[in-house]
């Protein structure tokens, strides 16, 4: 407790003597708000190569996860030439493929077991990311702030959720014949998905081209980890051979684990 | 009548004289030469890491634009002159000369045909064959139509000197045939000893000396209060003193100067040609003399300036000029002593044991305070004989402000000095007579406490110690009134140079962005004329200045600071603002990773854009005392993007 007064005097002082001091955001700015738009194509998770089903004219065909998407607002302030501080709200969606067989063992007799295969097709799994994460941005000196090159890390809590809907599916129990697919029909999960927590780290390089006074556009790459706790236990799960969920959670935490995404947004100078 | 007449010649001739001398500043007069009307206006700013993304290779426009840019050319003066009636009346040929304030040794051509010599080569010439040999040699590259070897873009430094040296770097086949077309051309005209013309090799190795090389003067730091004993010096000699043999670092020139060693002869036999007036190519070498200390001070190579300028006030006297450069080139000690972020390189020829070295081995064997006290006492003298001048004054100023805030240099402790002197003298009885080198001073450890010894006069005097203490923690006072100027170089679209561009970035329309209210500031337009040109020569100086001396990190005072306020009669600060676009936009294979992800910040400024990376420079030269206080040195990686441009701007005004 001791530790913490002095850290928290040294911190407003800090603030304090540089806030003083500061006319060095753009045009003398000091706040400023960015809304950014970002996506990826998961070729790093390995997602991309995975097979991803979605609804085409009652029927579920095959396609690709072509983009990871989402959008994020963020609030920062200028303490100096180079360095400003904020907090960052984001959301990312993205889509969970799963299994496509699954084999039923039977026995026979009590020596001699029998599988049986079942090929299955799902519409993938929506899940959406938010994210909180206080954001550390540089300005090296090949740029200033609101123009030219900045560097940007970010540290946070992830949250993790799955969209808690009918998801639909086809059945094909025949192992040769591809077009004995049964017709479409829907799966409830009845599955309360929980919160899955994670820690969040960004870092980030951003190019800026003012645009007017205030308006500034945006560009750059984000380099993202996400690293998703381990649940203490999975919910229990009816159809465990079908559809487990600890399965979901390891996929889900692979996808997650790093992904190199482009932005593009506007950030507001006031 | 006729007394009379004759009275007035004489006396006409006599200030003449006088002034085609040393007194004579090397300036440009006349008409502006067409080169710089083509070029934009701007001002090239050296820089330690080359900031050019414009070609793979960098040709010869490229460099000349850097020496037209620079302002370092000078034209009608005495020198360009001299070369071009040398050439026209003793060579046939039409070609101009100009000059170029360098001390490297090198001739250098342009398309069009004009030569440019540099001041470096005129400072060490010997006779006139050497110039019209070199000038000979130029005129066969035009004729032939020789390009200088291309140079990849990652050269290096981008400063005046590196230009000139791509410049004048050919295949040493080349050389060797071009050295001989203008030998045999020289040897025709049958007017020379072909052993001068052969010295023009001796004159080009001569590149990293000082102009002359006698013997250094032991007592060269004693005056009334400043005794430095003979041991110091003794001390830093070596027994094999181990001389600086330019043949060892220029082998290529040695090979080339091979090919007529026939005619190298006995001292003896030189004897001197010279077929326009002899006194003139004196006079214009002591220009150029006087050229080569005020680069050497610019260049922050004080120590060598200190030796060069030594000579001159030999030769000529004393006077304001000479203790003007005496005081830069003291301060520029002082502001490498104080100011640690640059670390000097030390070329071959400071650490050989030549003349011109002795005074860099005994600076560099002293301590910081040592050096620090010395700094005092020579300014001290210096501006105690030129009170009125504002320059030395400034400097004087300015060194007490450093002092008194500089760590390592402790007034106090000169007081112990001073007791102990009393009692020294008081014991020797000779108080009146000052110290000098004569004096037996066998009990006292002046080896290495020599400076503790040499500002008894200073610390006694309590009207010294109170100005002295009133610069500590002191600030420089705001002003509110600012005039602008502003200079750009090119700016660059996907398509080429892009005209429509360059005059949207007027400081009219840059300012009209900024949210001044605070602030009055009034905007200067620049004509293009001699008086102009001259002005933004010493801006020019100013940033090469900022450049050898700190990198632009720290505030210094500008050899020309006062000229240029003096010169533009402006009343508040005056800021300048340089912004050069120094990129032209190309997609490279590199980019295509843009299609991973990984260059996309890189590639859409590229293709939508007309590119990025600027350079940015703003500094000011207050009106009160003409000192250069801040230098902003930015390089963005933005293009030239008037908003942007406009927050520099503001910011380098807030930042004052």
């Amino acid at each position: 407790m001791r530790h913490f007064k002095l850290l928290f005097f040294v911190t407003c002082m800090l603030f304090n003597v540089q806030q003083v001091f500061c006319q060095n955001g753009f045009l003398a700015k000091k706040n400023y708000v960015e809304i950014i738009g970002f996506g990826n194509i998961p070729l790093l998770s390995g997602a991309f190569t995975e097979d991803y089903y979605r609804i085409k004219k009652e029927n579920l065909v095959k396609d690709r996860d072509w983009l990871d998407y989402g959008a994020s607002l963020s609030y920062s302030r200028v303490f100096s030439t180079k360095i400003s501080l904020g907090l960052t709200l984001s959301a990312k969606k993205y889509d969970l493929s799963l299994p496509s067989s699954f084999v039923s063992t039977y026995y026979i007799n009590s020596q001699t077991p029998s599988t049986d295969s079942t090929q299955i097709r799902w519409s993938s799994l929506n899940v959406t990311n938010y994210v909180v994460a206080p954001r550390f941005q540089y300005v090296p000196n090949i740029g200033q702030h609101g123009a030219g090159i900045a560097y940007e890390f970010l540290m946070g809590i992830n949250f993790s959720q799955i969209v808690n809907k009918s998801y639909a599916y086809q059945i094909n129990e025949s192992n040769t014949d591809e077009d004995s697919w049964t017709e479409i029909d829907y799966y409830n999960t009845n599955l309360e998905w929980g919160k899955r927590y994670g820690l969040f780290i960004q870092a980030g390089i951003k190019y800026r081209i003012p645009l007017t006074r205030q308006f500034i556009l945006s560009m750059g790459l984000n380099y993202t980890s996400t690293f998703l706790f381990r649940p203490r236990n999975f919910e229990s799960n009816y159809d465990s051979d079908l559809f487990n969920s600890s399965d979901v959670f390891f996929q889900q935490q692979r996808e997650n684990l790093f992904s190199i995404s482009g932005n593009f947004g506007v950030t507001y100078f006031f | 009548m006729s007394i009379l007449y004759r009275f007035i010649v004489v006396l006409t001739i006599f200030f003449w004289t006088l002034n085609c001398g040393s007194q004579v500043e090397l300036v440009s007069t006349g008409e502006v030469p067409w080169f710089f009307k083509e070029t934009p206006k701007g001002i090239f700013v050296p820089s330690e890491k080359e900031w050019v993304y414009k070609k793979n290779k960098l040709d010869k426009d490229y460099f000349f634009n850097n020496i037209y840019t620079s302002n370092m050319v000078v034209f009608g003066d005495p020198c360009s002159i001299y070369a071009t009636e040398l050439l026209k009346s003793v060579g046939g040929k039409s070609n101009n000369v100009y000059l170029i304030r360098s001390n490297s040794i090198a001739t250098i051509s342009n398309s069009e045909g004009d030569i440019f010599i540099t001041t470096g080569l005129i400072s060490k010439l010997e006779n006139e064959a050497q110039l019209l040999f070199l000038l000979f040699r130029e005129c066969a590259i035009i004729d032939k139509k020789i390009l200088p070897l291309k140079v990849s873009k990652s050269f290096g430094v981008n400063t005046l000197d590196q230009s000139i040296k791509f410049l004048s770097t050919y295949d040493f086949e080349l050389n060797i045939e071009i050295d001989r077309m203008a030998w045999e051309q020289v040897r025709q005209l049958n007017k020379y000893t072909l052993y001068e013309v052969y010295t023009a090799f001796d004159l080009l190795l001569r590149e990293k000396l000082p102009f002359q090389e006698p013997n250094f003067e032991w007592n060269y730091f004693n005056s009334e209060w400043c005794y430095i004993p003979e041991m110091e010096f003794v001390r830093l000699t070596d027994h094999v003193p181990n001389k600086f043999n330019p043949d060892l670092f220029s082998p290529e020139l040695v090979k080339r100067r091979n090919q007529y060693k026939d005619w190298k002869r006995p001292i003896d036999s030189i004897s001197i040609t010279s077929h326009l007036n002899a006194s003139r190519l004196n006079d214009i070498r002591d220009l150029c003399r006087f050229e080569s200390v005020m680069l050497r001070a610019t260049e922050a190579q004080f120590e060598l300036g200190l030796f060069e300028l030594n000579l001159l006030e030999k030769q000529f006297g004393k006077s304001i000029r000479t203790e003007k450069l005496k005081t830069t080139l003291w301060y520029g000690i002082l502001v490498e002593a104080t100011n640690t972020v640059k670390k000097r390189e030390y070329s071959a020829y400071d650490r050989s044991d030549s003349e011109g070295t002795m005074i860099t081995k005994f600076l560099v064997s002293k301590s910081k305070s040592a050096k620090l006290a010395l700094v005092l006492r020579q300014i001290h003298d210096i501006y105690g004989n030129n009170k009125e001048e504002p320059f030395i004054e400034n400097i004087y100023n300015e060194m007490l402000r450093l002092l008194a805030n500089s760590k390592d240099f402790d007034i106090n402790i000169f007081n112990k000095s001073v007791t102990f002197l009393k009692d020294y003298r008081s014991s020797l009885s000779f108080q009146n007579e000052g110290i000098n080198g004569n004096v037996e001073r066998k009990n006292i450890d002046t080896l290495r406490n020599f400076h503790l010894f040499i500002l008894p006069d200073l610390v006694s005097d309590s009207s010294f110690l109170k100005n002295f203490y009133s610069y500590v923690n002191f600030s420089v006072a705001k002003s509110d009134t600012i005039n602008l100027k502003h200079f750009y170089l090119e700016e660059y679209n996907r398509k080429g140079l892009n005209v429509n561009r360059m005059e949207e970035f007027n400081v009219q329309n840059l300012i009209a962005n900024i949210p001044i209210s605070d602030l009055n500031h009034s905007i200067e337009s620049i004509q293009w004329n001699v008086f102009e040109y001259n002005s933004l020569y010493k801006l020019s100086n100013s940033i090469k200045q900022g450049y050898h001396w700190n990198r632009y990190s720290n505030s210094i005072i500008s050899v020309f600071g006062n000229s240029v306020i003096e010169m533009d009669k402006a009343a508040g600060t005056q800021l300048i603002l340089i912004n050069k676009h120094v990129y032209q936009p190309r997609i490279r294979g590199i980019h295509f990773l843009a299609f991973t992800g990984v260059m996309l910040p890189y590639l859409i400024p590229e293709y939508f854009m007309s590119g990025h990376k600027t350079e940015f420079v703003a500094f000011y030269i207050s009106s009160e005392n003409g000192m250069m206080y801040t230098m902003d040195y930015q390089t963005n990686s933005i293009s030239s993007n008037k908003t942007a441009l406009s927050n520099s701007i503001y910011q380098s005004i807030l930042s004052r």
